[in-house]
């Protein structure tokens, strides 16, 4: 368990450095608590799988796109939807509640794909809808219990609470692993 | 300097480096020649020596100091050879080409590593030895320069080098001619060029000295020392300029200098019709480096354009369906025609510019095969043609890991020793064969050898002991030989007498079918082997066939389409579960996608049955398809470094329409309908 | 109007490194040559306020395009370094003899060429 906590804290920084430049340079942002607006701040986007709100970091999104003719590919494991062409990008879609074992729920048009940055390619998430961009204290953000409903702990870097809602921070490097 | 630049700069120097120790490889395989033939060519000693020089200098200012301090060893070493201190003899050039194989692992670990910490005390002595252990340096040989008529202008314009190839001319006879030339300064470059290549003909060109001609603002002059064997009149004809003299330089004390030194060099000539010079400067002012990453970014730029063209078209297309044939509806469709055919010349460049003759590997070989062969006390006749086939320069720099394993284990465990090879009545030297040739859109490599060859009772019986056949299964000798290739079976137990028998040879297949190639093997026990690999001339973008089948669309690259066939669907038999047809008295395998893939099926009522054949070299097999849909000149895109490499799919594409779509791995699905439940 | 500077040099990194370290001293106009053969090519019709050349270089040397430019009516007056290593101390002697003004030998830190190129561009 403590090895998880270093962990959460070994990837804050370099939010952190982003966060401390634009809160030097904007004026406090909306929903921002006064008496934490000296804290260092983690920007992320709010998506739903099902139930749950989850975040990631806002600087490994490249784009958010409609969920466009997506290609299976066979003998790919059950958590990759298929490929997707984009400006001339191949990318490979996860669907992330397969892959962290969450139950299966029916896209409406509300559905996205947002696509991240990894390393020197593109990966695409499916997620159920998009919620809102938060900024959140670094300092609030609890470290993952054990078991999130059902979610497993290598999947959660830390819990974090945006205008009274519970976002769970997702550890998007090892949704878009492959084992 | 600042960082960026220091990063920039180390990356030229790894660059030029390399480019050096290429270089110097191959003149010192060319100085071996000569030196069997007792014909060293001065200018290949001289070349290495400044490729050593040159190295010396650039690792000393970006501080990496074991190169620049073997380079510095290395160069002493050729300075006294291209001084003719020192004999040029075969232990020499063992030393030389150690000390080249250790300056390769250091460039190597400055790629890799960033640092070149690394023992070199094994290749200093080496060097040193060879320098100080040839006690006898030519004593009294001094041969002075004040014996030589030459006027003061020159001499003190001579480098010590050129002062000991005028010596050395003279020591072995040469009449000495000073040819003036004067030159237009609009025109001079290919005067002097035609002048320098005229000359070499007849003898060796020591200096080229530029001065100001009478009219400096207009002209520029010459003078040309040359060591030749033919007289003055033989000089003057072949000149045909005009404004050119050509006066004897006189040299005393002729008789004597055989006595002076003894054992003279070996001869030293110029190759006819090769001339240095005319190479160094087409060479340095005609080529350019190109980072190949560079190359990739504009490949894959054209690729985009090939994709929007393809968009074009396919506007055109639906404009004609639902407009029909309006002018403008023409008018665009001319110019989509015109840009394709553009497009098409874009892309030719930029892949004519990717490739390079294969000739470069077969050096690299060329030297390999020399350190084993020595290692190994068997002789070995390399032999080569094809140098100038072309090929993707990333394919090409693939391919030489798998073709030296191939080569490394022909010399291991397929060349007999020489004694052995007597025994057997077979020339003491081995032969190994390297041949590449250009068949279609492929190119193929041919490694052969008169070694021992591979015994298929013996392959059957392991491949049977590992679990890859059956005891009383009935396989035909290729497929047998086939199981060398297969993961674990080089290493499962030794098939020759020398250990370590065919070491990754599964390696080497799945390099060469990673490219989209393949390998196939056929030997004859006690003649030899034949490696035959077939390869693609270029991975970047490549014409291909599109197919549906269970309602999806899939790309096949066309350089693996044989034909297409459509039969009627009772001519499909069953033979021991597999689908087969007969095609030209010959037994056609068959695969379905929705089999391998697991696809839905889809229950068309035609009575008909489409098949692609596909298949490279001598493999075949038939894919059966629901449509055949369209060619397409596709860039192939990989999936992601995320998904592992799926078999039977080589990576997508996108056609136009936004979507991606799969091709199809021909390679790795014959492999796997071959082999059948085996794997 | 900036002053120009002439690298002719063989080994294409080299080339560079002098020239970035020319660069990292003041603004100049930065021609190179590969040889001495282009520097030859390049020199009709223009003036150059310093030439840089290594020795070692195929077909036209240094010394010999040294002993060009220090005869030549127009270019005999623009300053020239020469760049050596330390064992061709005959080569140095001779291109100093030939009438180069000054030489640097490799390997050579920035500051041992932009001293003597600040001197003879007189700028120090």
């Amino acid at each position: 368990m403590t090895d998880k906590k270093r962990k959460a804290q070994e990837v804050t920084p370099t939010v952190v450095m982003e966060s401390v430049e634009n809160t030097e340079q904007k004026d406090l942002p909306e929903g921002a608590d006064l008496e934490t607006a000296n804290d260092k701040m983690a920007e992320v986007m709010g998506f739903k799988l099902g139930e749950e709100e989850y975040a990631i970091d806002i600087m490994r999104i490249k784009e958010i796109t409609p969920i466009l003719d997506l290609t299976p590919i066979p003998r790919a494991p059950s958590y990759i939807l298929g490929i997707l062409s984009l400006r001339g990008n191949i990318l490979p879609i996860f669907d992330a509640k397969k892959k962290m074992g969450l139950p299966d729920t029916v896209l409406t048009e509300k559905a996205r794909i947002i696509v991240l940055k990894n390393e020197d390619e593109q990966v695409g998430l499916l997620v159920d809808s998009i919620t809102s961009a938060a900024q959140i204290p670094e300092k609030s953000i609890e470290p993952p219990p054990s078991i999130i409903r059902g979610v497993e702990a290598e999947y959660v870097k830390g819990i974090g609470r945006y205008k009274g809602r519970m976002m769970i921070i997702m550890n998007i490097d090892e949704i878009i692993r492959m084992e | 300097m600042t960082e960026k630049g220091q990063d920039k700069a180390i990356a030229e120097f790894l660059a030029e480096s390399e480019d050096i120790l290429e270089s110097i490889g191959n003149n010192l395989v060319k100085l071996e020649e000569g030196l069997k033939k007792s014909n060293i060519n001065p200018d290949v000693v001289n070349t290495i020596f400044r490729g050593a020089h040159s190295l010396k200098g650039l690792s000393g200012m970006l501080g990496f100091s074991t190169v620049s301090e073997l380079s510095h060893n290395l160069e002493n070493l050729l300075d006294s050879l291209r001084l003719g201190k020192l004999d040029l003899t075969s232990s020499v050039l063992d030393g030389l080409f150690s000390s080249l194989e250790t300056l390769n692992n250091l460039i190597t670990r400055i790629g890799s590593e960033g640092n070149d910490q690394m023992d070199i005390s094994k290749a200093l002595s080496t060097i040193n030895k060879i320098l100080h252990g040839d006690s006898e340096e030519a004593a009294g040989k001094k041969l002075e320069m004040s014996d030589i008529n030459l006027s003061s202008s020159i001499l003190e314009v001579l480098t010590e080098y050129e002062e000991h190839r005028l010596l050395e001319n003279v020591r072995k006879g040469s009449r000495l001619f000073e040819i003036r030339a004067n030159f237009d300064l609009t025109t001079f470059d290919q005067d002097l060029q035609r002048l320098t290549k005229d000359l070499s003909e007849k003898g060796e060109i020591i200096t080229t000295l530029p001065s100001t001609g009478s009219s400096p603002d207009a002209g520029i002059q010459f003078n040309i020392i040359l060591g030749t064997m033919s007289g003055e009149k033989e000089i003057k004809e072949i000149i045909s300029i005009e404004t050119t003299t050509v006066n004897e330089i006189q040299y005393a004390a002729e008789t004597d200098i055989s006595e002076i030194n003894p054992e003279p060099l070996p001869r030293m000539e110029n190759a006819a019709g090769e001339d240095s010079f005319i190479n160094d400067i087409k060479g340095l002012t005609k080529t350019v480096r190109v980072d190949i990453n560079k190359l990739d970014n504009l490949m894959n730029l054209v690729g985009e354009l090939i994709l929007n063209k393809n968009m074009l078209q396919k506007i055109v297309k639906d404009m004609r369906q639902h407009h029909g044939f309006s002018t403008i509806a023409g008018d665009l469709h001319k110019t989509t025609d015109l840009l394709e055919r553009k497009l098409a010349e874009l892309q030719d460049g930029v892949l004519e510019v990717r490739m390079i003759p294969i000739g470069q590997i077969f050096n690299r070989m060329a030297r390999i095969i020399r350190k084993l062969s020595k290692a190994s006390g068997k002789k070995i006749n390399f032999k080569t043609s094809g140098e100038d086939t072309e090929l993707d320069k990333l394919v090409i720099e693939d391919i030489a890991d798998p073709l030296m394993h191939i080569i490394r284990n022909a010399i291991d465990h397929g060349i007999e020793s020489p004694e052995e090879r007597k025994r057997l009545k077979k020339p003491a030297e081995g032969v190994i064969r390297l041949e590449a040739y250009q068949k279609g859109n492929h190119v193929v490599v041919e490694v052969e050898d008169d070694g021992a060859g591979i015994d298929p009772e013996k392959i059957f019986k392991k491949a049977v002991a590992i679990g890859l056949a059956q005891k009383d299964e009935i396989l035909d000798k290729e497929q047998i030989l086939d199981f060398i290739f297969f993961p674990g079976f080089s290493t499962a137990e030794k098939v020759s007498e020398i250990s370590g028998r065919g070491v990754g040879m599964d390696v080497v297949k799945k390099n060469i079918t990673a490219l989209g190639g393949m390998v196939g093997i056929a030997s004859e026990t006690g003649k030899g082997s034949l490696f035959t690999i077939t390869l693609p001339i270029t991975l970047a973008i490549i014409p291909a066939l599109i197919i549906r089948c269970s309602e999806q669309t899939f790309a096949i690259p066309l350089n693996a389409v044989s034909e297409n066939l459509i039969v009627p669907k009772d001519s499909i038999q069953t033979v021991e579960k597999r689908e087969v047809i007969k095609l030209r008295d010959r037994t056609l395998s068959l695969l379905r996608l929705q089999k391998v893939f697991g696809l839905n099926a889809v229950n068309g009522h035609s009575k008909k049955a489409l098949i692609v054949v596909a298949g490279l070299a001598e493999k075949k097999i038939g894919i059966i398809v629901d449509e055949f849909v369209d060619k397409h000149e596709i860039v192939i895109k990989p999936i992601g470094k995320t998904l592992k490499k799926i078999p039977g799919i080589a990576g997508a594409t996108e056609l136009g329409d936004k979507r991606a779509v799969l091709v199809l791995d021909v390679g790795s699905l014959i492999e796997e309908s071959t082999r059948g439940g085996k794997s | 109007m900036k002053r120009s500077i002439l690298v002719v040099e063989d080994s294409a990194t080299m080339r560079s490194l002098i020239a970035s370290t020319l660069e990292d001293m003041g603004d100049y106009d930065i021609t190179e040559a590969s040889n001495g053969f282009e520097a030859l090519k390049i020199l009709p019709g223009r003036s150059f306020d310093l030439i840089i050349t290594d020795i070692n270089m195929p077909d036209i040397n240094g010394l010999e395009l040294v002993n060009f430019v220090k005869k030549h009516p127009t270019y005999k007056d623009t300053p020239l370094i020469i760049v050596t290593t330390e064992k061709a101390e005959e080569d140095r002697k001779k291109g100093m003899a030939l009438g180069a003004d000054d030489y640097i030998t490799k390997p050579f830190s920035p500051d041992a060429l932009q001293n003597a190129a600040r001197r003879l561009l007189k700028e120090e």
